[in-house]
């Protein structure tokens, strides 16, 4: 990506002694060294808790140790929660944008109160013979028969 | 004890609920979510997935947009924000039973 710059992340020899400063550019810089910190973070937390919430490979000899094999059980258990409460946290939110986006959809399919024409049922404009479904009728006319908004309606 | 582990997990979702620390995490990561464009991103992909299904709308649930998005959902939340919110859980849970050793 190249940045018009002056300052110091300049390319060619010309501009090294020049130190302008250039804000648009730290900005930047600040923003993503903020965001591999923030990645490295990550990795590390996930690092830790990976022994924890790898099941065990081999099964305990026989009753020896029980009681590490135990707390070993015990933080896998706390991981996978945990795991699971932010699954559900990531759920809630998702299920939040599904139910919008549905209602949106069931919009176009509604069906008048009064003389019952469904949404979906197809009109034809009068002055230009197209069809349209009637959710969308009344805007076509607005634009075609150009009572409302005179941008591009050309007298017929 | 994991013979208890149903009875401790039951325990634990209640004190999440209760002791209101779900919904604060969940406003953090609300906003989060949202400067992050995510949002936005699975908007998208449910409107695609209701445009992919226009023949059959009417027919189209909850669960069927649901089942579709789900797996996108999960996988596009970015790391950083899916990492500070586990740590916070994690705390949470610590705090809510300390380690034992038996």
């Amino acid at each position: 990506m190249k940045i018009k710059s002056e300052g110091s992340g300049g390319s060619g020899p010309g501009n090294a002694d020049k130190k302008v400063p250039n804000p648009a550019y730290d900005e930047l810089l600040h923003f993503y060294e903020g965001k591999i910190a923030a990645l490295r973070h990550a990795r590390d937390a996930l690092e830790t808790a990976k022994p924890a919430m790898t099941p065990p490979t081999t099964p305990p000899a026989n009753g020896s140790d029980r009681g590490g094999s135990q707390q070993q059980d015990n933080q896998r258990c706390r991981a996978l929660l945990a795991l699971e409460l932010l699954t559900e946290l990531i759920d809630d939110m998702t299920m939040g944008v599904v139910f919008d986006t549905h209602f949106e959809a069931k919009q176009g399919i509604s069906v008048c109160a009064n003389c019952s024409t469904s949404g979906s049922d197809m009109c034809e404009c009068l002055n230009c013979q197209r069809s349209f479904p009637a959710a969308r009728f009344a805007s076509h006319m607005d634009k075609c028969m150009g009572l409302s908004s005179r941008r591009t309606a050309t007298r017929r | 004890m994991l013979s208890e582990t149903g009875g401790i997990r039951e325990e634990l979702l209640k004190r999440f609920i209760e002791s209101g620390e779900r919904e604060r995490l969940q406003e953090i990561m609300r906003t989060k979510l949202h400067t992050s464009g995510w949002q936005d991103r699975v908007k998208d992909k449910c409107q695609k997935i209701v445009h992919e299904n226009a023949d059959g709308i009417e027919k189209l649930t909850v669960d069927d947009i649901a089942e579709e998005v789900t797996p996108f959902a999960r996988s596009s939340v970015p790391e950083d924000i899916k990492a500070e919110i586990l740590e916070d859980i994690r705390a949470f849970i610590f705090r809510a039973l300390p380690e034992t050793d038996n």
